[in-house]
């Protein structure tokens, strides 16, 4: 098949950029640990950025610069509470990239987290949390 | 097609122009009730709707100042309203990257007399899983999300795509999203195609029975040493333009994109 560029006219459509950046995650919840240390539920506010507004940069270890995401957000929602799955308690902590590190803490912290994370994103205040800041974002 | 007038408006110019009913015993309401360009907004004062569209009951002749009716359809059947590509990315040595690619294919081509325009979702990689709706994505094969027949009276003239796409990271990442040239159909968009007007190929334009033209999407994320999730949601609207008339919006979609970063070992 060619890569012949398609036909294109010279008519321009006037663009209202609708492109955010929604963060929540270890940077920013707070963990509800019990007097041992197990973290039984997660305190959630989602930030929210215009892709035109993001936030600076942070570098990391590798020199690699990422979007920092810690810093607070053009919209924010209100905080929710998520109560964690016995079976997904930990008493392992998030490294926040400060060195040294632990890796069977890391390990086990990520792999935890992330299903945090994933189930947190299925629940109803989460949405409802996202829709908050993207109307938030709208009217900036 | 003619836009009726702002002022000495009849029932016989607002029923040539919404083409519903006969051109005798003509009712106002029957002609707003059945009106197709549902987000007209009259303009002659006193008859716009708050919200605008038309005002509906009481109902006034004012309320159909300056219609002008929606491109006509034979057909506008929308054949899937999401997609969804998934990729699970384990890493370790620190830095880690992710991405998943995937295209919007327009294809134009003739049913009979008519025309037909339909724009399909392609899974591009092997590397990631695709679905549409609720079916499996192999991989090279064109998986319909809107299907629109036209008279060839009626074939617009050209069309755009607009796309918004919001991330859902949790953190630990650097997330883009990139709008590139589409392969492997006879035309390619070429980049940053976001509402950039196509001109809508004929079935038949330069030897090609069914012209196609790609669109290309791209996802990335980089990490360090972190475990995390980032969803990218793009809404997508397909909209037909042809002179004298406002645009069609023919459907919108969602095509969500996940990548989840999974990282073990040690952080150097």
């Amino acid at each position: 098949m060619s890569e012949t560029a398609a036909p294109t006219t010279n008519e321009v459509i006037e663009k209202v950029n609708r492109n955010y950046f929604y963060s929540f995650g270890p940077h920013n919840w707070t963990e509800n640990r019990n007097d041992d240390g197990l973290v039984l539920s997660l305190d959630i506010i989602v930030h929210g950025w215009r892709e035109t507004h993001l936030p600076g940069t942070i570098t990391f270890n590798s020199g690699e610069e990422f979007t920092n995401y810690a810093e607070e957000g053009e919209a924010k929602s209100e905080s929710f509470n998520w109560p964690i799955p016995s079976e997904l308690q930990t008493t392992c902590t998030w490294h926040n990239h400060e060195h040294p590190h632990n890796e069977e803490n890391d390990d086990e912290y990520g792999e935890k987290s992330l299903q945090w994370m994933k189930q947190i994103m299925l629940t109803q205040d989460y949405i409802d949390a996202i829709e908050s800041v993207k109307t938030q974002l709208e009217a900036l | 097609m003619a836009q009726i007038p702002t002022s000495n408006i009849s029932l016989q110019a607002i029923q040539a122009e919404v083409g519903y009913s006969s051109s005798s015993n003509i009712s106002l309401q029957a002609q707003s009730q059945n009106a197709a360009n549902t987000g007209h907004t009259s303009t002659r004062g006193g008859y716009t709707s708050p919200g605008g569209g038309l005002t509906g009951s009481p109902y006034g002749m004012g309320e159909f100042a300056g219609y002008i009716n929606v491109i006509q359809t034979v057909s506008n059947v929308s054949n899937a309203t999401s997609g969804e590509f998934v990729d699970n990315v384990f890493y370790s040595g620190g830095f880690g990257a992710g991405g998943i690619s995937w295209q919007l294919v327009q294809e134009s081509s003739a049913s009979g007399s008519n025309y037909v325009s339909k724009f399909y979702l392609e899974r591009t990689n092997s590397a990631y899983f695709g679905s549409v709706g609720s079916t499996n994505m192999s991989v090279g094969i064109l998986y319909p999300l809107q299907t629109t027949t036209f008279t060839q009276a009626n074939w617009p003239d050209s069309y755009y795509i607009d796309i918004n796409t919001s991330v859902s990271a949790t953190g630990g990442g650097q997330e883009t999203f990139y709008e590139v040239a589409g392969s492997g159909e006879d035309f390619t968009s070429t980049a940053n195609w976001d509402s950039a007007v196509k001109t809508l190929l004929a079935p038949g334009y330069q030897g090609n029975s069914t012209p196609s033209t790609a669109f290309g999407a791209t996802a990335l994320t980089t990490g360090e040493c972190a475990s995390y999730t980032a969803i990218w949601t793009s809404t997508i609207n397909f909209y037909y333009k042809k002179s004298g008339y406002p645009d069609l919006l023919a459907g919108t979609k969602t095509v969500y994109t996940e990548i989840n970063m999974v990282y073990s070992g040690i952080c150097p």
